[in-house]
């Protein structure tokens, strides 16, 4: 299990899709906490 | 993840890197309840440094045999589109900082999902919530 890293990572500048509106969304709109599950290639 | 998710001051955010319809569609299929992101340039992927798995770690013996086995009963494979070595991993973002990261260090090695949420509670225990803005 990989160790917790505290980090300080400004993501504020990316810019993603919105897979439901198919509009961009930029990261800097993240507001309060959130969990980021990022996804690995699935077989 | 979703399933264990129960504190309201905690956002989840899915991100993956194939295109945004497959994701859309798998975010059905979960019943996902947050926002699904598709970043298939994987600038995410980059910033946060999450790495990519050997060969001998994704084609494994197990994983071979379910494709020898999907030969054998004559089912199509899909020619895979993304790169199939790219590992996947788990943040906390407080605003749009990341504050905490688990990288993986093969396909399958990631936290329980309970642990990853006890510490955004924590988090969102000394992180004022912001106010939504008025229209």
């Amino acid at each position: 299990m990989p160790a917790t890293e505290p980090v300080c990572i400004d993501v504020a500048d990316l810019t993603l899709t919105d897979c439901v509106t198919g509009r961009q969304a930029a990261l800097a709109d993240l507001r309060d906490v959130n969990v980021l599950v990022i996804l690995r290639h699935r077989h | 993840m979703h399933q264990a998710h129960d504190d309201r001051r905690v956002g989840l955010v899915l991100v993956g890197f194939s295109p945004a319809d497959r994701l859309a569609a798998l975010s059905r299929h979960l019943r996902w309840p947050g926002r699904v992101l598709a970043d298939p340039d994987r600038l995410l992927y980059h910033r946060l440094q999450i790495g990519r798995a050997s060969w001998w770690r994704v084609y494994s013996p197990a994983t071979l045999a379910i494709y020898a086995r999907a030969v054998g009963r004559r089912q199509p494979l899909a020619k895979p589109v993304e790169d199939t070595r790219q590992l996947g991993g788990d943040a906390i973002t407080v605003g749009p900082v990341v504050r905490r990261l688990w990288r993986p260090r093969s396909p399958d090695d990631r936290p329980p999902a309970h642990q990853i949420l006890a510490m955004a509670a924590r988090l969102a225990d000394t992180t004022p919530t912001t106010e939504p803005e008025e229209s």
